[in-house]
């Protein structure tokens, strides 16, 4: 065991952990509140069993990349320490439209120069056999089109841009 | 009556696993057919023989007939299993299959054109004198559909004539959508079933959805294994299912379980196969399609009625008389399934390829996991988002329902986003407990846009300051073994031999 301080995320909630070893497990305070002390084992599977004032909690943990996987009681749950979390602002996501899945563009609806209003298709991507239409947020004008229809595109790719309609 | 040897699954994942697991039983050995895609998956490790089809793209693997039959002619296979999608219920495929000499497991040709087809399927359950859906099939260029709608009414359903899960089907609620979902529905329907027909059916609001599993012999016996309730689907996606259904009545049973052997019948129906219908809130039944192969979710009724639907495929297509009477069709206690998807409910259900860290799904009594993944494996983009089917049994619904609830609290898939938790809130709901969920609930209450993924609770702050204190990473399980896994049939010391690579 070994002490933490840092603050981590996941989705809009942030909170500072202090933990701070102990004999078998950790005096843990959360954000700045009452130290508590949790008995921390194992069970046969890797599982990590967290024994504490309100009872025992069990859950599986894994990092992977920059995060933090906690899975208990049917919930997973996204931890990334708040640092490394950059978030890009709304404004900038709505001018990129990106490949939400790995899948294939069967459709291009846009091209350059295209206004387009609120809810417009933009791009059709298939992926596992389904059909997703990924739709302007708010009437645009297009600025350069991606892709072509039947091109295979990666999680994140860019597929076309925007820029609002002045 | 012939006798099996060798059995090739023309199929993928869990259902390849289950229809090996059946062969197994009856000591006949098996092959496997993988796309690039799957060269690493259990079920091609686990076959007796393993032959690779080509590319991951389904349209030059899986629904490739010609490179199917050449693999079970190079394997030495005497039977091929279609399970179920791809070529399942495609004609032409069991044709070729029989014409090939090798014995299709599955019903005859001539019933999969009888019936398997949305629009013929209509016409015989007319001459069998039971009741269908509103509706259009027949000609299906754009503008006789255009027409037929008018006619029929909205809201409506656009439907792949050789559709199935929902691929190529299309809800409209106007006029002005039809036109779109007509264009998107035949593109589906092109890429999922080979085939781009359309018909048109009235969409009946607030209906459950109710299936009868049949079975038949070659001799013209036809039993009805009771029914299954699909009522809770997502874009027309079954999610869970179970049986008995909690909607109808022990008489109103009696009438659907007879409406279903009448339509089998009416087709010369042999082998598994089932037939759905719809209950209307106003109790009257219609008959919607039939399907002419094994159902993802017939785990339901084999822990039910208490039979392995899987032996009976291969001891019909074997010839063997089907000794099974409908009056011991009673249902014995109530199972649930539920499909896990890697899927993303808080984010437009959106699929989600990736690799899965670590994995644990739920064991213990009156649960079984139908599944072919383990930690460590890549879910990719080309095939659908089904990572396991969970089935639990009970005494009761309600104790059936209790134990999912368990189960699913149990189940953990790190890696990559799951329907778990969003399934779990609807097994745990009053909705679901009181059994008024109709097919269109989950878009109704739960719409993809409103999932909100809840906040995490205080014990999921402890449990990360746990690891962290712990050293993270560095205090992940020791030993050789790596991240724990679900365990597989590799892992029983049963002196299982496998014979892996291609076959001579």
């Amino acid at each position: 065991m070994r002490p933490v301080d840092a603050t981590w995320t996941e989705g809009r909630i942030a909170k500072r952990l202090k933990a701070d070893p102990t004999s078998g497990g950790i005096v843990l305070s959360v954000d700045g509140g009452a130290a508590r002390p949790f008995a921390v084992s194992r069970d046969a599977d890797g599982g990590w069993i967290v024994d504490g004032p309100e009872g025992r909690i069990r859950a599986v943990v894994a990092r992977v990349g920059q995060r933090v996987l906690v899975a208990l009681g049917g919930h997973t749950f996204e931890f990334s320490e708040a640092a490394s979390g950059a978030v890009a602002s709304a404004a900038a996501i709505e001018r990129e439209i990106t490949a939400p899945m790995t899948g294939k563009v069967v459709d291009v609806s846009v091209r350059e120069g295209d206004v387009v209003e609120a809810g417009a298709t933009l791009v059709v991507l298939e992926a596992m056999k389904m059909e997703h239409r990924m739709k302007a947020a708010a009437a645009m004008r297009v600025t350069s089109v991606r892709v072509a229809r039947g091109a295979a595109v990666e999680l994140g790719a860019l597929l076309v841009t925007l820029e609002p309609v002045s | 009556m012939t006798t099996l040897r060798r059995v090739l699954v023309a199929n993928r994942g869990e259902i390849a696993r289950r229809v090996f697991r059946a062969c197994r039983m009856r000591g006949i050995s098996t092959v496997a057919v993988y796309s690039d895609a799957d060269a690493d998956s259990p079920y091609v490790a686990e076959a007796d023989v393993a032959v690779r089809l080509g590319p991951a793209d389904a349209r030059e693997s899986y629904l490739r007939a010609d490179l199917i039959i050449d693999a079970a002619r190079r394997s030495g296979a005497d039977a091929i299993h279609p399970g179920y999608g791809f070529l399942s219920e495609n004609a032409a495929f069991a044709r070729a299959v029989m014409d090939a000499g090798i014995v299709w497991i599955g019903p005859p040709p001539e019933a999969i054109l009888a019936v398997g087809d949305k629009q013929r399927a209509r016409d015989v359950a007319k001459r069998a004198g039971v009741p269908t859906v509103p509706g259009h099939e027949g000609d299906d260029d754009d503008a006789s559909l255009l027409a037929a709608a008018e006619r029929i009414g909205y809201p409506l359903l656009v439907k792949a004539a050789a559709g199935g899960g929902g691929k190529g089907m299309r809800k409209v609620l106007e006029s002005s959508e039809l036109s779109d979902a007509i264009a998107s529905a035949r593109r589906e329907a092109e890429a999922a079933f080979g085939s781009s027909k359309l018909i048109l059916e009235r969409c009946i609001e607030r209906a459950r959805h109710v299936e009868v599993q049949l079975l038949g012999d070659t001799r013209g016996h036809v039993v009805a294994l009771l029914e299954r309730d699909c009522s809770l689907q997502r874009r027309h996606q079954k999610v869970i299912e179970e049986c008995p259904s909690p909607s109808i009545d022990a008489e109103t049973r009696v009438r659907l379980l007879d409406m279903g052997v009448r339509v089998a019948k009416a087709a010369g129906y042999v082998n598994a196969g089932t037939a759905e219908f719809i209950l209307a809130p106003d109790g009257a039944l219609y008959f919607l399609e039939m399907n002419t192969r094994l159902q993802v979710e017939h785990p339901v009724t084999e822990e039910v009625v208490g039979v392995d639907l899987v032996g009976w495929q291969l001891a019909i297509a074997a010839g063997e008389p089907l000794t099974l009477r409908q009056e011991d069709m009673v249902p014995r206690g109530h199972a649930i399934e539920f499909r896990l998807y890697a899927e993303d409910p808080s984010n437009g259900f959106l699929p989600q390829p990736g690799r899965i860290v670590d994995l644990r799904l739920p064991q213990g009594p009156m649960i079984r996991v139908d599944a072919c993944v383990r930690a460590g494996m890549d879910i990719t983009g080309w095939y659908d988002p089904m990572i396991a089917k969970i089935v639990v049994k009970g005494a009761n619904r309600e104790e059936a329902r209790r134990r999912m609830s368990a189960a699913l609290a149990d189940t953990v898939v790190l890696g990559i986003r799951t329907n778990t938790a969003w399934v779990k809130s609807v097994i745990d709901s009053d909705v679901f407990r009181d059994a008024a969920i109709d097919t269109t609930w989950a878009e109704r209450t739960l719409s993809a846009t409103h999932y909100e993924r809840p906040e995490p609770s205080e014990a999921a702050w402890v449990a990360l300051a746990a690891f962290l204190a712990s050293g993270g990473p560095s205090g992940a399980p020791s030993g050789a073994a790596g991240p724990a896994r679900h365990p597989t049939p590799f892992d029983a010391a049963d002196g299982f031999a496998l014979v892996r690579g291609v076959a001579p």
